[in-house]
């Protein structure tokens, strides 16, 4: 009895000994150079990675195998095997990393575009997120976006429950780059950071080239939107696709401040002086069909179209948001390739409309 | 002779008028009377459309607070708008499954079919002598159950889709292009005939029906013709234009404040004036606060839920 007795108080000793992981040293810090909403902290045993807006900053800690130290943090696996994903921007580095059979759930798997996924058993996941049914796939991570879950506090009951949930805060990120670099934060929990930090810069190094290129060429008007209950919805003058426009050398028109979608009276897009040299419609037409029966588009139907559908799966979806958003290179490139037409690119995504 | 009510619908016609004349030489770009393709593909078909769409609520809300004897009738009472969102939801969240060039057809079909739905139904109770309390009840039934719906509906369906509904959920006048105008004029042709031959059986029906059934009218008949009348009004607007609220119910209000007659064939014009002039009045509006692109919706339900509310103050009794 005493034995035990003495065990149990040497065991709690050195629990309290054991030194808190957090004032271990720092090996190297990893702070994006585009993304603004995460960091990953590199240390001896382990990587605390901070995601999240000021205030609300989450850090946990990501590691396999004991620890010489105590954390108060959640851990996450470093080897997922078990993957559940709620947005196809989140599963684009998978193809990447070759890990597509890593995906076991995602919230509307009709969405995915990447046929390796469409041959494998992955399990529709609801909008909610419930508890039991992401229990029930055992997930080493679940990765997913503030609007489906209510925020930090939900994830905190959902890490209570023991389930690894994670929010991604690429759709945050304003620069195509910095939506690209969150690859860089998913991949921390395949181990695989490293590898997806190297593929980052090959992505950015072609991005700055394809943006220098772009300086040589004449700046050419670009209209973007189409007609929505009446109004003209077009992107905002300082979205991704706004940022896309002016890097591939071309004078975004009805430009706002903002970031967020516009929508303008039809009047004052029919007033505009400035003759576009290209109309990037942000709507799913296969053709112009749907253009000529609509006179309000009569001014615009002297301008080359283009839209972003060539690559749709089966049900409609588009790739565009899957892999367009990992590979701002190739974006840029398509978008670069519509505004100048210089023949040095072929098309991914976007296409004209005939 | 009492002028008062041919003073008062002159009044409203010259409001329609000098307000539809507003609207064409004025709008978001400014005074305008040069540019044709604003004028003819932009200011026009809005013009037109809210005047008949207006008009058309506004006759339907008369109709529904005649046969409901209910001040406070309007056309989302009976459910047929939304029996007529239901189509919609249907039309819109299935248009991938139809030709590009049907799509625009398949949504007014769709809301005709919805709204007819919900009539046939409404109409069979009517013929089965349900009171009028339980149609009320049967009508916020079958908005409670098409709301539903529609939310699996959402649910299950792409984002496109989804979006598109949305859109059209949020109504305008300003959806429909010239091409569409000649479609919506003929089916706001059809219904104001409609409205035009029922003024002197609406006259002796708001007596009472025993006195109606005296006079020598079908009344079963004409309930359920009144009914069809309403659900064509409502589904031709609603197809077009998406739900538009409180035209229906505030409109007869203030058409009886300025006639102050019962007279149905005075008081229905002025209603339909008074309909398409506060759908102008409500675009106006919305051209002056074009940079914060409000909704139709959100205008109507500042205007109208005060205008209710003081209704409901000055009609005070004690139960």
């Amino acid at each position: 009895m005493r034995f035990y007795f003495l065990l149990l108080i040497s065991i709690a000793s050195l629990n309290l000994w054991a030194a808190d992981c957090e004032s271990q040293k720092v090996i190297k810090t990893y702070t994006p150079r585009y993304a603004q909403y995460f960091k990953i902290h590199y240390y001896d045993q382990f990587k605390i990675v901070e995601s999240g807006k000021k205030p609300i900053v989450d850090r946990f800690m990501v590691a396999d195998g004991p620890l010489n130290c105590t954390s108060s943090l959640f851990k996450f696996t470093a080897n997922t095997k078990r993957f559940i994903a709620t947005s196809t921007t989140h599963v684009s580095f998978l193809s990447v990393l070759n890990m597509e059979n890593r995906l076991v759930g995602f919230q509307g798997i009709n969405y995915l575009y990447n046929s390796k996924f469409q041959g494998q058993k992955i399990q529709d996941i609801h909008y909610q997120m419930n508890a039991e049914e992401l229990l029930s796939l055992s997930p080493d991570l679940v990765m997913a976006y503030s609007a489906n879950l209510a925020g930090q506090k939900r994830i905190n009951e959902l890490r209570k429950l023991k389930i690894p949930v994670v929010f991604n805060y690429d759709f945050e990120e304003v620069h195509p780059l910095a939506r690209a670099e969150w690859m860089i934060f998913s991949a921390v929990f395949f181990n695989q950071d490293s590898i997806m930090q190297k593929y980052f810069t090959k992505i950015e190094s072609s991005y700055n080239d394809l943006k220098k290129q772009a300086l040589a060429f004449k700046k050419k008007n670009v209209l973007v939107g189409d007609i929505q209950n009446g109004k003209w919805t077009t992107c905002g003058g300082e979205s991704d696709l706004a940022i896309l426009i002016r890097d591939a050398g071309g004078n975004l028109l009805l430009k706002s401040t903002s970031r967020e979608t516009q929508t303008i009276s039809l009047e004052k897009v029919l007033k505009i002086t400035e003759k576009a040299d290209v109309w990037l419609t942000q709507n799913t037409w296969e053709n112009l069909v749907p253009l000529s029966k609509d006179s309000r588009y009569k001014k615009f139907t002297s301008v080359p179209a283009y839209n972003n559908t060539r690559l749709l799966n089966k049900s409609g979806f588009n790739d565009y948001w899957e892999r367009g958003v990992s590979r701002p290179d190739l974006l840029l490139a398509d978008i670069s390739e519509v505004i100048h037409k210089n023949g040095s690119h072929s098309l991914t995504w976007y296409k004209e409309l005939k | 002779m009492n002028t008062r009510p041919t003073i008062a619908l002159l009044s409203f016609l010259a409001i329609t008028i000098l307000l539809s004349a507003i609207l064409f030489v004025y709008g978001e770009a400014g005074f305008n009377t040069q540019d044709q393709l604003i004028l003819w593909q932009l200011r026009f078909p809005k013009i037109m459309v809210a005047l008949l769409a207006g008009g058309m609520l506004a006759s339907s809300g008369l109709l529904l607070q005649v046969f409901f004897q209910n001040p406070l009738a309007g056309p989302d009472l009976l459910g047929i708008n939304a029996g007529a969102c239901l189509g919609v939801a249907f039309a819109i969240m299935g248009a991938s499954f139809l030709p590009v060039e049907w799509q625009g057809i398949g949504q007014a079909l769709m809301a005709m079919a919805g709204a007819l739905s919900v009539f046939f139904l409404l109409a069979f109770l009517v013929q089965k002598n349900l009171s009028r309390i339980s149609l009320i009840i049967l009508g916020l039934l079958i908005a409670s159950f098409t709301s539903s719906f529609i939310s699996v509906l959402v649910n299950m369906t792409p984002s496109l889709q989804v979006k598109n509904f949305l859109v059209w959920s949020m109504g305008s006048f300003q959806g429909l292009t010239i091409e569409d105008v000649p479609y919506f004029c003929g089916l706001a042709a059809l219904g104001i005939v409609f409205l035009a031959l029922m003024p002197k059986k609406l006259n002796q029906f708001i007596i009472g029906e025993n006195y109606a059934r005296s006079m020598g009218m079908n009344v079963q008949a004409f309930k359920f013709l009144l009914i069809l009348v309403c659900s064509f009004l409502v589904a031709s607007v609603t197809a077009y234009c998406g739900p538009i609220g409180f035209i229906g119910i505030i409109a007869p209000h203030l058409a009886r404040i300025f006639i102050k007659r019962s007279d149905i064939r005075l008081v229905m014009p002025a209603v339909f004036l008074v309909g398409s002039s506060l759908a102008l009045f409500t675009e106006l509006i919305l051209i002056f606060t074009s940079e914060y692109s409000l909704a139709t919706n959100s205008i109507l339900g500042l205007i109208g839920a005060p205008v209710i509310a003081l209704y409901l103050y000055k009609e005070r009794r004690v139960l």
